[in-house]
């Protein structure tokens, strides 16, 4: 009787969970906000089951068998693992929202002394992100890291730089977690050299950007000017 | 305004071209003439042909409501009469071309007929070698701006120096010897506006002193004018207000002469072509007077 | 007083003039008014160079001579004066670099006899390299070919190195002589308004100028000679666009080694682009020279409070060793005597290629100012026109400002000569049109030109490093682009 109860809660919880409310589904937005609290991204029971399989990630890697030993540490049968139709990719999904929802705790500036934490997924967990059936929602997490990032980094721009930021961001993002894979140095040095390296580029171009549409604007003008200066009416 | 009207032209184009092969038939001159032949009415009557007055004068009544309409934007410097701006100072050089042959240091006595705006009658007057400048004008709207105009210059408004008067050339009283005549008479751009050159000259020379120049400017009657004055300059690139130029009442350099060698005590004359290029300004053309714009001088003898 | 939109002004809100101010009110005179403005023709707000010499043309040409001028200026003119005797062992901390043309100019008007020719250096050839890769070209008329054949009696002389109080003091000395024009200098002017519509007269599209003494003068034309914040061109509503190149340039007067390496006779003039920015050493009489240091703000503050003896280290150093070495140096407060003796050793140098020896530097001349770059949106407006700085400002590193300022006050001396000719009123747009055509397009060319120039040699690697050596070395190999471009630095003429 308890197992069919429990399957029961549990398939109502997964039901509840698939008819969200309708100013939910409306309130669903990319980006970090004051004026939207986002919903947690797991409901309670997937939520008890990952957080289990977590723990076991070091061992089993990104992997179903971690999930089957999550399941039964958090008290579930072994078929729960089905409320996860994808699998491995859900555990790795879970890994990189929770890590990025912690990162405000874990925001570290220069000059503080410590060392900043480590994120990062490994090899694996990049080609299960890598397969094409995952790539959406791996380039959705990517985008809300990358928002993430800026937001905490005091980011306040309301122009199309918004966007720009977070795309090359994203971009950086991507570049070093692949070079972190292969990276053999102690402490990942080298890829905190590579990922130095990579802000920098951005940074210049940046000015540069900005240099190149003053000057634009300028010349724009100037232009304008001299041809009214020889009579024309514009 | 009174609108361009397509057929008028197509007649007068035909008799042109009726008269010139007919003219070209009986002299074998070489040269293509760009001029047809057909001659402006220089008698005594105006014809019927445009709107005749009650009075019998020289004064179109249609020209005037045209005028008295582009008034207020006389003076703008992008407006509708910034063709007649650029073209002030080519009129000062060849006022000095035409005196060059006889020069004196006096200072000079002019009168301006048809002066619109003030234009040419304000620079005339700024002028260190213009003792007064007299500028008549039957439009009273444009008047009206011409006296607002002056009264922002205060070297115009030294006592003497510039008058506007209201009226038309007939009842202009006639100088009563020569020192009240003028040393200088100018008609600008205003031949090609009257009913009747003939009877219009007429009236002005006696107001021209022995040994004074009557300068005008007009525009030639022949296919190039058409094209630049009437259509390309009104319809196409807008820069004239449309219905300012009438084909028909264009007069050739021939004409004038010819009618200035049959009057008593008028010698020598001078003509020049200018051309307005779009983006340079009025440039002299030699030869412009046979087909465009032109300015004519002529002297009265001593 | 009752204040109200006066006629005049609806008139120029309707006017298609896209730059004119909307709205200026003023206030009515009351009718026993003490102030009733003083009428004059030309009106000149600032006695800097362009300024003097616009006056000194317009009294110097017949056609001009009898309008009635006069000239507004805050400082006292004959205070600043140079005097005839001045001592050749120091020189002012503010030159210019005079083209011919302007020369030419200064002649034409009858200036030029006015100078203290002792002060004046003209040089003859200029030495320019990039500070990173060396390259390098020399301009002089000995290795420039012109296009087409080379005119005899060209002169030799790139350009006159010439103190700006030389300048100044030979344009008043011409107005002296010349006369009539009213001078009301050590005196501001207070405010620029717009004059009433009054019975007599209409001068609401008169600007009416009170100056700080209380006098009113009714302007039909306003010259901004008055700097690079000019109020003229305030009260215009003429915007003027640009940008700060976050650089303050260093000046002091210096005294040398030696007269050059070319001798007395043939002078020469350096510039070494580094990349905060070109380090400038133009030749005055005798040993001294003149230097101009583009660089960044904090290093200029730096510059300026080092002892006499570090600053010369400084300035050799800038010429003498490599980039880095200079940003090492650059980071030391005091001692760069030494630090520069000791790095000195260690960096071949061809003596020749560079200015000689710096020994020392003139007391209290080591100055600076900010370098940006400004271009007004138009020179003129209704009974108002610009020159000068009033209208441009330019980087210095090709010495083309101040001939800029004559270049303009010379057209703007042809406009107004045209206009009195043909009766126009010197004041309306229509008479100032050509002046706005003539200028415009080519100071904005120089402007760009110089602008790019900087942009250009900011870059401290990469391949536009090398590219741009590439294009300097192949401008020195070919002998009439070069003779190109050194006649068009020359004015063209």
């Amino acid at each position: 009787m308890a197992p069919v109860r429990l399957s029961n809660s549990l398939l109502g919880t997964f039901r509840a969970a698939s008819i969200r409310p309708a100013n939910a589904w409306r309130q669903k937005c990319l980006y970090h906000s004051y004026d939207y609290t986002e919903s947690p991204p797991f409901p309670p029971a997937e939520s008890a089951i990952l957080s289990s399989a977590y723990n076991h990630v070091p061992s089993h890697g990104f992997t179903i068998d971690a999930l089957k030993l999550g399941t039964r540490d958090a008290g579930y049968l072994d078929v729960s693992t089905n409320l996860f139709p994808r699998g491995a990719f859900d555990l790795v999904s879970y890994h990189l929202v929770t890590q990025r929802l912690a990162l405000k705790d874990n925001v570290q500036f220069p000059g503080d002394g410590e060392q900043g934490k480590r994120m990062g997924v490994g090899a694996k967990a990049l080609a299960i992100m890598a397969q094409p059936t995952y790539i959406p929602a791996s380039l959705v997490e990517l985008a809300k890291l990358a928002d993430e990032i800026w937001f905490l980094a005091g980011d306040q721009s309301v122009d199309s730089s918004w966007y720009t930021k977070r795309a090359s961001l994203s971009t950086i993002y991507s570049a070093t977690e692949v070079f972190m894979t292969q990276d053999k140095s102690a402490n990942f040095t080298e890829t905190e050299q590579f990922l130095d390296s990579r802000l920098e580029d951005l940074m210049k171009i940046g000015r540069f950007m900005g240099a190149l549409g003053e000057w634009g604007n300028y010349t724009g003008h100037s232009t304008i000017n001299v041809l009214r200066s020889k009579g024309m009416r514009i | 305004m009174k609108p361009y009207n397509p057929a008028v032209a197509a007649r007068s184009v035909r008799q042109c071209i009726s008269q010139t092969s007919r003219r070209m038939i009986q002299q074998r001159n070489p040269t293509i003439r760009l001029a047809p032949a057909s001659s402006r009415c220089f008698s005594s009557t105006p014809t019927t042909q445009h709107n005749p007055t009650t009075s019998g004068g020289t004064v179109d009544p249609t020209e005037v409501s045209h005028f008295n309409a582009l008034a207020s934007s006389w003076w703008d410097p992008h407006g509708p009469s910034r063709l007649l701006h650029l073209m002030n100072p080519l009129r000062h050089s060849f006022i000095a071309q035409c005196r060059s042959s006889s020069p004196s240091s006096q200072k000079l006595r002019c009168l301006d007929v048809g002066c619109g705006g003030g234009i040419f009658a304000e620079s005339a007057a700024r002028l260190p070698n213009t003792l007064s400048v007299t500028a008549v004008d039957p439009t009273p709207e444009v008047l009206r701006i011409a006296e607002g105009h002056k009264r922002r210059d205060p070297v115009l408004m030294q006592p003497g120096k510039l008058t506007y008067l209201n009226t038309s050339i007939e009842d202009l009283p006639k100088p009563a010897s020569d020192t009240e005549a003028y040393d200088i008479v100018t008609l600008f751009e205003v031949l090609e506006h009257v009913n009747a050159p003939g009877p219009f000259l007429t009236h002005l020379l006696p107001h021209v002193k022995p040994g004074g120049w009557l300068i005008l400017s007009t525009i030639a009657r022949t296919w190039t004018s058409w094209v630049v004055t009437n259509v390309v300059a009104e319809d196409v690139l807008g820069i004239v207000p449309k219905g300012t130029h009438e084909w028909g009442k264009y007069v050739n350099e021939e004409e004038l002469r010819g009618w200035f060698g049959k009057q008593e005590g008028w010698g020598e004359v001078r003509s020049l072509g200018v051309v307005y290029v779009p983006g340079m300004g009025w440039r002299e053309v030699d030869g412009g007077e046979r087909w465009g714009n032109y300015f004519f001088g002529v002297r009265r003898e001593v | 007083m009752p204040i109200r939109l006066s006629p005049g002004t609806s008139r120029l809100l309707s006017s298609r003039l896209p730059f004119w101010v909307t709205i200026r009110l003023y206030r009515r005179f009351a009718s026993t008014s003490v102030n009733t403005p003083e009428v004059y023709d030309v009106v000149c707000v600032g006695g800097g160079p362009a300024g003097l010499s616009l006056l000194s043309g317009l009294k110097a040409s017949s056609v001009t001579s009898s309008l009635k001028v006069a000239l507004i200026e805050g400082q006292d003119l004959l205070k600043n004066r140079l005097l005839k005797d001045a001592s050749l062992e120091s020189f002012s901390n503010r030159c210019s670099s005079l083209t011919p043309a302007s020369v030419k100019n200064l002649q034409e008007i009858g200036a030029w006899r006015h100078v203290n020719t002792a002060r004046v250096q003209p040089y003859q050839e200029m030495q320019v390299w990039d500070g990173v890769t060396d390259a390098r070209i020399s301009f002089d008329w000995g290795t420039a070919r012109s296009i087409g054949p080379r005119n005899p009696a060209q002169p030799t002389t790139i350009a006159y190195m010439i103190e700006n109080v030389n300048t100044t003091s030979m344009l008043l000395s011409r107005l002296e002589e010349l006369g009539g024009v009213d001078m009301m200098t050590g005196t501001k002017v207070s405010s620029i308004e717009l004059g009433t519509d009054g019975e007599k007269m209409d001068l609401s599209s008169w600007p009416i100028l009170t100056l700080s003494n209380g006098k009113t003068l009714a302007a039909r034309l306003v010259v901004g000679a008055d700097g690079a914040n000019s109020p003229v061109r305030t009260f215009a509503g003429i915007e003027a666009r640009g940008f700060d190149y976050n650089r303050h340039g260093v000046v002091a007067s210096l005294k040398l080694d030696g007269p050059g390496w070319g001798g007395p006779e043939h002078k020469i003039a350096y510039q070494r682009f580094l990349p905060t920015g070109p380090i400038a050493m133009l030749p005055l009489p005798g040993n001294m020279a003149t230097l101009v240091w583009s660089t960044t703000p904090e290093r200029a503050a730096v510059l300026k409070s080092l002892s006499q003896a570090d600053f010369v280290a400084m300035v050799n150093a800038g010429f003498r060793l490599s980039t880095t070495d200079l940003e090492y140096l650059h980071t030391l407060s005091s001692a760069q005597v030494d630090e520069f003796a000791w790095r000195e050793k260690h960096t071949p140098v061809n003596e020749q290629a560079i200015p000689m020896r710096v020994v020392d530097v003139q007391a209290g001349t080591v100055a600076s100012f900010p370098l940006r770059m400004r271009h007004a949106n138009t020179y003129t407006g209704e009974r108002v026109a610009l020159v000068g700085d009033a209208a441009h400002t330019i980087h210095p590193l090709a010495g083309q400002g101040l001939n800029q300022g004559q270049g303009d006050a010379a057209a703007l001396v042809r406009t107004i000569s045209h206009a009195v000719q043909t009766g126009q009123d010197i004041g309306s747009t229509l008479a100032l049109e050509s002046y706005n055509s003539e200028r415009y397009a080519e100071n904005n060319a120089m402007l760009g030109v110089c602008d790019k120039l900087h942009r250009l040699y900011s870059v401290e690697s990469g391949p536009i490093v090398g590219l741009r050596s590439l294009g300097l070395r192949a401008v020195d190999a070919m002998g009439p682009l070069k003779g190109f471009f050194m006649s068009r630095a020359a004015g063209g003429s």
